[in-house]
């Protein structure tokens, strides 16, 4: 692991998906088998939101699957006073967005594609060795 | 549908007020938001830019979560909602009335930030109401009168808005430390440098307006200060963990995982193809 992409430059797509969509406040990006990567937070203990993560994808594309309901897209967790999402980012990653009430969603849905698409770039540099 | 040609979202308001509207008004934008009309007048706004009065009540603890789903439950029409809370005993008709329309005032402010997009009419969608509602009017001049003197305290409302304020850690000033109001203190205890106003407000469970200008005194007082952060370290690899003997992808443990295995009607114990390929 050497040539990969720096911490700044994945802290700085994940701060920037926190300027761009209202009611973001903190987000994680961590390794499918529950590792983590970077974090933007605040409050929450990163470790413990990258564990999870892993295992809310991993039951939530079984459930998918169960149902027949297509492709997972995303986890929406709405909580009484906020709402916690989780995105596969390419094969090996997830990103976890934490926003507050207000989080205005459709732009969530409408900016997180880029910067899936931006941290897929990112850690395409990462290769087994 | 209807009023296609108001020049802006205020003269929309009053043309709908003169009908005497019933329904829902959607403002595209960033971030836009949803207007709720009752014979005219506006019953409430949510936007992702300000809480709402559900927020607001929920958030600060004013209502407790179970009483409110339990509220929710028992009174499905939420345009009704508001009697049955009073009904309940869980907040008194004045304070709710206060409550919705700050929070109709507020929202309305954090819309008026930053640039409409279109709009569209559609049905009345059930919300949590101030009743009667707020005449248009009234509702722009007000909307008008909270920028102009943001900006004239602070420059420009909009700029004040993406700020992330931080509190000051300097003891040694006579403001940062006691001589707060509990309501300042709260405020710089939540300010981090990382939330915005409008962060702050939904955290507290307050308005936008009211945060805003809490900020500007405290910045005044030495308590606060406008800044961003960023905290940059090592972090692990993410490239495939292969394990010994394979060199699939570490994502997809598919071929031992597969399907679930079926349970036939009559069949037993479930054999299926269970990881069990190729006479293992």
């Amino acid at each position: 692991m050497t040539a990969h992409a720096s911490t700044e430059t994945l802290t700085g797509i994940l701060t920037s998906l926190r300027d761009r969509v209202l009611g973001v406040s903190e987000s994680v990006l961590s390794t499918v088998d529950g590792l983590l990567v970077v974090a933007d937070v605040d409050k929450v203990h990163p470790e413990s939101v990258a564990a999870l993560a892993a295992a809310t994808l991993g039951v939530s594309r079984r459930m998918a699957d169960q149902s027949g309901s297509g492709a997972l897209r995303e986890v929406v967790v709405r909580c009484g006073a906020g709402h916690v999402i989780v995105v596969a980012v390419g094969e090996r990653t997830l990103l976890t967005v934490m926003g507050d009430d207000g989080l205005d969603i459709a732009a969530f849905q409408r900016e997180s594609p880029a910067t899936v698409d931006q941290l897929t770039k990112a850690l395409a540099a990462d290769v087994a060795g | 549908m209807k009023t296609p040609s108001a020049r802006n979202v205020p003269a929309l308001l009053q043309a709908l007020h003169q009908e005497g509207f019933t329904g829902t008004v959607r403002v595209s934008g960033a971030p836009g938001g949803t207007i709720h009309l009752r014979d005219g007048r506006v019953g409430a706004i949510e936007t992702p830019g300000a809480p709402t009065a559900t927020s607001t009540l929920l958030a600060s603890g004013r209502i407790d979560d179970d009483a409110w789903l339990a509220a929710c439950a028992a009174e499905p029409d939420a345009d009704r909602l508001g009697h049955h809370l009073e009904a309940a005993g869980l907040i008194g008709a004045a304070e709710l009335e206060v409550v919705c329309t700050a929070a109709v005032y507020d929202g309305a402010f954090a819309m008026a930030l930053s640039p409409p997009g279109d709009w569209e009419l559609t049905d009345r969608e059930p919300t949590l109401l101030a009743r009667p509602g707020v005449d248009p009017r009234p509702l722009a001049e007000e909307t008008t009168r909270r920028i102009a003197l943001l900006s004239r305290l602070r420059g420009p409302a909009g700029d004040l808005a993406r700020g992330r304020p931080a509190p000051v850690v300097d003891r040694a000033h006579p403001a940062s430390g006691g001589g707060l109001t509990p309501r300042h203190r709260e405020l710089v205890d939540s300010a981090n440098g990382r939330r915005t106003p409008r962060d702050l407000a939904f955290a507290r469970g307050r308005g936008l307006y009211a945060v805003m200008l809490d900020l500007i005194r405290l910045e005044a007082l030495g308590a606060v200060r406008w800044e961003t952060m960023t905290v940059p370290e090592g972090r692990p690899s993410t490239a495939p963990r292969l394990p010994p003997q394979t060199a699939t992808s570490a994502d997809e443990p598919s071929q031992r995982a597969g399907p679930l295995p079926r349970r036939r009607p009559g069949g037993g114990f479930p054999t299926g193809d269970f990881g069990a390929k190729d006479g293992e």
